[in-house]
């Protein structure tokens, strides 16, 4: 009996392959062609910005220089490759004439971009822009225009290449965006330090302080008009807040014989989380800025630092060296018990939540090297994106695509520079500033 | 004897010729010897000089840590760990600043250049040329406008008509006229060559007279099947070819039911994989979004028998992303790919066309995002 049950169960699992087998086959005798493909390639997408065209006398230089500010902030993303003018087929000599696809298609353009722009008597510029997808003959979006003064020509070109960025990538915009940094001059055993601040791109830069003290970690508000940064003029480090529009600044949670430093916006850019250094103890506090309110989020005899908000302001992720080494550790924004997320060798520190809420940026230090890394916010999925001697302080842009450090070069003419970096750790590039620059922070988008 | 007296003449007159010509023995007259100028030292001051100078020891930061060789990471990082370095290398080390003005000098603050972001304005789009991959309707090419003449003459003349007689003069036709009672002579049209007063070059490819499309192709008939012979009358000739043409205009429009259920032998393993490396290579993920990265979609096109994918029937079936944005990244970029690679067709047994007529293509970034 058994045994013809054995039988009958066997029978009835062939017969059921044998159904499941013939109605894939049926499929693929009467179905399309099915396959897939699951290799492909990474490499930058070829695109084309012809010199946009001037609709008048006042727009020549700027219709040129724009056009390239577009073609330098996609190419700098390592995610475009520009394609020389001198390849060109067709040219753009106005604004609504027809694309030619065929004549960049020949040339491997897969995205095409063109604009005019307009400057007025008055100083007003217009400057109007439209986004082909060469290889599907069709626009990609419709075209847009946007106005401002001549003296926003930058802000404009970035703006143009933010959305093109957009649209092709997917991602958010970030050119169009500011970086506020410590511009450090002199020889390392005598540096002097500044607070600056300038374009994304280096360009713009300004100094915000003198140096006649020294000043740390500066960091932007959420809405970009603010900046909290650490300053010693005291001779002990004191927290500032400075607003960026007219340099003015104030002095927070100012403590006789306490030490507060490693200051950090939250959210809602009311809420600022610190560390306060009394009695040889480290510990992280948080301060309302409206009510001047101070709470205490750890209290641990180890050194609890560098905290920072998660976007919906609900964690704190900090350091701390509560297990012996230094490590990652995340707690509800209200205090609580911390929760360790690094668990890899060696130290880690700085740890920044991404503006998108998905992973944690932090630093490095494994056997007498620096790293960038980034990790899932549960401690996951740890990456390291860079290696050398000196790589520290990460920042997010924006959108939370790109991470922008500090390297120094090692020796005793080793100088500090800012490097940015994509967050699948491509397209490690160095940005331009006049001067050697440390402790980055990233701006929002402007407005 | 003679012999060896004429070897031995031969060579000795060689030796002297190079000897005389040959400057065989130039690099020994021309080597010139070093002088250095030398000093008598004496033992006490030789002494001196041995002794060991106290070099006095660079500033250098002791507690600096020093950059290992290699990098012994356990947990090894996506990117090698020379990848930065080495990309880095090109990068000059930054210029050692002036020294900063001790002053403050916020005067230099300029406030953030204002720009208007107008509400978004919507361009209307110009109408893009007509560029239809597929068309049911031959595209007729035009007639191919004349070059410009390569005679050059002192007067430059029209192209004549081309039943014209080439003359210097130019005179019209004229045909007898019958009604008239004065026979006129008939004679034919006469114009001067075509000419043009200077050489010009051929700046611009003329237009191709080739079609820019072409129908799609119709379906493979169906087979013949054997039927009884009936008692029917014969039709006529005239009426066969008119219902052929009516049955060939309607299996254009409408497709058969054999149309829709491919025949033949599918396509082996090797040619599928050939499809497939043929589409990948032009499958970049490079300029997409993380969350693209992460999305599988599932496109649908139709192919034209030479091959070529007919674009306007590339279509989104399936996807399977975090959100509509990568989805349409993701399907953006699979079509860039069906397309770009298959301009000059993809290599597909054309016996098989019934079989990838229609191909759907899954497009799974998964073993990509760990690049």
């Amino acid at each position: 009996m058994t045994l013809l049950k054995r039988l009958t169960s066997v029978l009835v699992m062939a017969l059921a392959i044998n159904a499941v087998a013939f109605t894939l086959q049926a499929q693929e005798r009467t179905g399309p062609l099915r396959i897939e493909i699951t290799e492909g390639v990474i490499e930058p997408l070829p695109f084309a910005v012809p010199d946009f065209v001037a609709e008048n006398r006042a727009a020549n230089d700027m219709a040129r220089q724009i056009a390239e500010v577009v073609a330098s902030d996609l190419s700098g993303t390592g995610l475009f490759r520009r394609i020389g003018s001198d390849a060109f087929i067709s040219n753009i000599t106005s604004f609504d004439s027809p694309v030619q696809y065929a004549d960049w298609r020949a040339i491997n353009a897969q995205a095409l971009i063109t604009g005019s722009v307009n400057v007025t008597a008055g100083g007003r510029v217009t400057v109007k822009f439209r986004l082909f997808d060469v290889f599907a003959g069709s626009e990609m979006g419709g075209g847009l225009q946007l106005g401002g003064t001549t003296t926003s020509w930058r802000r404009l070109a970035h703006k143009v290449a933010d959305t093109v960025y957009s649209r092709i990538t997917g991602e958010g915009p970030y050119f169009d965006s500011r970086v506020v940094f410590v511009s450090e001059t002199g020889p390392k055993s005598d540096r002097r330090k500044r607070l600056a601040i300038m374009d994304y791109d280096g360009a713009n830069p300004q100094f915000l302080t003198d140096s006649s003290s020294l000043v740390l970690a500066p960091r932007f508000s959420p809405t970009g008009d603010r900046i909290l940064y650490t300053s010693y003029e005291s001779g002990f480090p004191r927290i500032f807040v400075m607003n960026v529009g007219n340099v003015s600044r104030r002095a927070l949670d100012d403590q006789q014989g306490a030490m507060s430093f490693a200051p950090r916006f939250g959210p809602d850019g009311n809420t600022v989380v610190y560390s306060l250094s009394t009695g040889g103890n480290t510990d992280i506090y948080k301060l309302n800025l409206q009510s001047g309110e101070r709470t205490r989020l750890t209290s641990a005899p180890s050194i609890e630092t560098a905290p920072s908000f998660s976007p919906d302001g609900r964690q704190i992720v900090f350091e701390s060296d509560r297990s012996g080494t230094q490590q990652l550790y995340t707690m509800p924004a209200n205090g609580g018990e911390p929760r360790r997320i690094s668990f890899g060798t060696g130290r880690y520190g700085t740890p920044v939540w991404s503006p998108r809420g998905d992973m944690i940026a932090f630093t490095k230090q494994n056997q007498g090297r620096f790293h960038i890394g980034v990790m899932r916010t549960d401690g996951s999925e740890e990456r390291l994106l860079t290696a050398s001697f000196l790589d520290e302080g990460p920042s997010w842009s924006p959108n939370g695509r790109v991470i922008m450090f500090m390297r120094e070069t090692s020796g005793a003419g080793g100088a500090p520079a800012l490097y940015s970096v994509d967050v699948s750790g491509r397209n490690l590039r160095r940005v331009n500033t006049n001067t050697a620059a440390s402790d980055p922070s990233w701006s929002p988008l402007l407005p | 004897m003679n012999k060896g007296t004429y070897i031995s003449g031969a060579l000795h007159l060689i030796a002297i010729v190079l000897i005389l010509f040959g400057g065989m023995f130039d690099d020994i007259d021309d080597n010139e010897f070093e002088v250095a100028e030398v000093s008598i030292v004496s033992s006490e001051e030789f002494a001196a000089l041995s002794q060991p100078v106290e070099v006095p020891s660079p500033v250098l930061d002791v507690t600096a840590p020093q950059a290992p060789q290699q990098e012994p990471e356990t947990d090894a990082p996506i990117l090698p760990a020379t990848e930065a370095p080495q990309e880095t290398a090109e990068v000059a080390e930054p210029e050692t600043p002036p020294d900063a003005d001790v002053s403050p000098d916020l005067s230099e603050i300029t406030p953030l250049p204002e720009v208007e972001v107008e509400p978004v304005v919507p361009i209307t789009p110009s109408t893009p040329t007509t560029e239809n991959v597929a068309t049911l309707l031959p595209n007729l090419s035009q007639r191919p406008t004349p070059r410009d003449s390569e005679r050059v003459a002192p007067t430059p003349a029209a192209q004549p008509e081309p039943d014209v007689e080439i003359s210097d003069s130019v005179r019209d036709a004229t045909e007898p006229d019958v009604p008239a009672e004065q026979v006129q002579e008939e004679q034919i049209a006469t114009a001067p060559e075509e000419a043009t007063t200077e050489i010009v070059p051929e700046t611009t490819e003329p237009p191709s007279s080739a079609p820019l499309s072409s129908p799609r192709p119709a379906s493979r008939p169906e087979r013949p099947v054997r039927v009884a012979e009936t008692t029917e009358e014969p039709a006529s000739l005239d009426t066969s070819i008119e219902t052929a043409l009516n049955e060939a205009n309607t299996s254009e429009r409408t497709p058969t039911p054999a149309a829709s259920v491919p025949s033949g032998p599918p396509l082996t393993r090797g040619e599928k994989d050939a499809l497939r490396l043929a589409v990948g290579a032009c499958w970049s993920l490079g300029s997409s979004s993380t969350e693209a990265m992460r999305t599988t979609v599932v496109v649908g096109v139709e192919m034209s028998r030479d091959g070529k994918p007919q674009a306007a029937t590339i279509r989104l079936i399936d996807s399977d992303g975090p959100n509509d944005s990568a989805t349409q990244i993701a399907f953006s970029a699979a079509r860039r790919a069906i397309i770009r690679c298959g301009t000059r067709g993809y290599n597909l047994p054309t016996d098989k066309y019934d079989r990838w007529r229609d191909i759907e293509i899954t497009f799974n970034p998964e073993r990509m995002r760990t690049r």
